[in-house]
């Protein structure tokens, strides 16, 4: 009898098979992950130095979902991470900005502000796609670690133009989580144009013609052959023939789905991957919602945003949730504000169910103010981001804020490359 | 402190004359003894010991058992204070009061020494105290957070493996993680 009490446990716990050794006592594993998945990234990231074990419960891919887990209950809303192409700045660098840390400011390197293409933002990682060099970055805002992905396949390193052809790449790089796996996945759509040239006999000038015209698909995953990956070729069964005319190139990602707004001439319409099955749908917008203004995830549902324009009421902003994808259930929601705000755009959402709604005008866009609006109460309220005021904002077009994404954000420690425990100096 | 405050559930629970316990029992409060990796005996009260997810799922399969039960990885001193915790528990299971609670959890693991703690954990994991081990990690998280490498390795006595190049390299890579730390 009385042995069995220590066979029970060890036949019961298989977590604790493995043991930190140490002078004093055993900690097992499990409870090292614990305590280091309640501290801040900066942390974390400091004791890789303690030993070789602490550099690999680190580099666990299991332990960055658990820190990143952890974060967002711990930080409830108050790490806010601000993005925008800096003015001051002529040629490269996005700036973040991070509430917690006191606005550490992240220069991403090499990426030319004319050229770029930034993803939405999903668990504090993003794909960066600069249009003229054909690069694709992911960077980790917390870790500031950047990777560049191997070069899309169905891009030639040199472009096939000859003396009486010319081919046109047009790739759109949309960037997902896909929330069952665990897995981040680029997905490259790339139009192929091939053009025939022809002299006019009548006037000598060179006239271009369609001779092909193709669109491709290949996706890559960073989640699990992280850094070693390439480009995978898919056939997801895209809806179109051949035509991506329409398809705006900001994408969200909500539920393991990416969504694209899809303008078709009488209608507008959405298009879905799914990232599990790898295939495309075709969600239809709700009548009265389209022309909506803003496409974000907010709890793991896609929800479009729009202010409502018609009307005495302009304190008003409808929101319609996607319910249940498959089979296509909206629900419309509708966000009264303070009568004092006359101009309010939805510009982010929180995944806690908070959206966030910022006031500008086009005179001073430095004058930001950003609202909380939490969807179950309708409860509205100022957040104080005194550090928005002293931020040049670029200013788009009538007072829209262009480039500017502000955004909750939680820490997380994912590494993007192969093994850094090998990195950190076993080979050299 | 006195030098009787070092280990006051030990003394407490072992010289315990048998007529009280007898008196306790007949309040139906059953006790339940316990013995350490040290040797050590513990008579507990049976509320105390079902906290001690181990130790109930022993009784779980044999509910008749009078037999001592050995707890083979449990020192007698970090034993105690767990103990000490779980009693306080109790107070709160009668009584909820969240604010009273974490007030109470707080103060448990301000007096602890890192050293308490350090010891303390492997006992609470054991005996799957989750409550206990969750206000321990969250203290121990505590007291690091802002720290060195050298001070967290002395904290958990573990050995720096790593030789000079390769922790170089590791400052290097993340150069702004070692910005502000405390001093030792």
């Amino acid at each position: 009898m009385g042995s069995s009490i220590s066979q029970m446990r060890s036949s019961s716990s298989s977590s604790s098979r493995e043991s930190v050794t140490n002078n004093r006592q055993q900690i097992p594993e499990d409870v090292i992950l614990d305590i280091l998945s309640r501290l801040p990234a900066k942390s974390v990231v400091r004791f890789r130095r303690v030993s070789r074990t602490w550099c690999s419960f680190i580099h666990d891919p299991f332990f960055a979902s658990l820190h990143h887990a952890r974060s967002i209950t711990r930080d409830k809303g108050n790490a806010l991470l601000l993005s925008y192409p800096d003015p001051s700045s002529s040629s490269t660098s996005f700036s973040f900005f991070e509430r917690k840390q006191g606005f550490r400011n992240l220069q991403i390197s090499h990426a030319d502000q004319q050229y770029a293409c930034l993803s939405e933002i999903i668990r504090g990682i993003l794909c960066i796609h600069d249009r003229r060099s054909h690069r694709v970055d992911i960077c980790n805002i917390t870790t500031q670690e950047t990777i560049t992905l191997p070069r899309s396949t169905n891009i030639p390193i040199r472009p096939g133009a000859g003396v009486d052809f010319d081919i046109v790449y047009e790739p759109r790089y949309s960037f997902g989580f896909n929330s069952s796996t665990g897995d981040y996945k680029v997905l490259n759509i790339c139009s192929i144009t091939g053009y025939k040239l022809q002299v006019n006999p009548i006037n000598g000038l060179f006239t271009r013609e369609v001779s092909r015209k193709t669109v491709e698909f290949e996706i890559f995953t960073i989640g699990c052959d992280r850094g070693a990956g390439s480009w995978r070729k898919i056939d997801p069964g895209y809806p179109y023939d051949q035509e991506l005319y329409g398809l705006t190139s900001v994408s969200v990602c909500a539920d393991g789905v990416i969504h694209w707004r899809h303008r078709l001439l009488d209608q507008e319409i959405l298009l879905a991957f799914d990232l599990q099955q790898e295939k495309f749908q075709i969600i239809q917008v709700p009548k009265e919602a389209s022309g909506f203004q803003l496409m974000k995830q907010v709890k793991g549902c896609l929800v479009l945003m729009g202010h409502v324009t018609r009307g005495y009421n302009r304190n008003k902003i409808d929101l319609w949730i996607l319910e249940d994808r498959r089979d296509q259930v909206w629900m419309k929601e509708t966000v009264l504000f303070p009568s004092y705000s006359p101009c309010l755009w939805p510009v982010g959402s929180f995944k806690t169910g908070l959206i966030l709604l910022a006031q500008h005008g086009c005179a001073n866009p430095a004058a930001w103010a950003a609202y909380y609006c939490d969807l179950e109460t309708k409860n509205i309220c100022m957040i104080h981001v005194p550090e928005l005021k002293s931020v040049k904002l670029p200013c788009g077009e009538v007072g829209k804020p262009s480039g500017v994404v502000l955004t909750v954000h939680a820490e997380n420690l994912l590494s993007l490359t192969s093994n850094a425990y090998e990195h950190a100096g076993k080979k050299g | 402190m006195s030098s009787s405050a070092e280990n006051p559930t030990l003394t407490a629970e072992i010289t315990k004359p048998s007529t009280e316990i007898a008196t306790e029992t007949a309040q139906s409060a059953k006790k339940i003894t316990l013995k350490t990796s040290d040797d050590q005996i513990f008579e507990v009260e049976e509320s105390v010991a079902m906290e001690f997810a181990t130790v109930k799922s022993f009784f779980e399969d044999a509910p008749s058992s009078t037999d001592t039960v050995p707890l083979p990885n449990v020192p007698a001193k970090p034993f105690s204070q767990v103990i000490e915790f779980c009693k306080e528990q109790i107070k709160f299971k009668a009584n909820p009061d969240e604010t009273e609670k974490k007030r109470s959890n707080s103060e448990f693991v301000k007096e602890k020494t890192n050293e308490d703690l350090v010891e303390m954990i492997p006992v609470a994991n054991y005996l799957e105290i989750k409550d206990l081990l969750d206000v321990l990690n969250q203290a121990v998280a505590d007291r690091i957070q802002n720290r060195s490498v050298e001070y967290v390795r002395s904290f958990f006595g573990i050995d720096n493996d790593f030789t000079s190049e390769e922790e170089a390299l590791l400052r290097e890579e993340h150069a702004w993680a070692f910005e502000d730390v405390d001093e030792d």
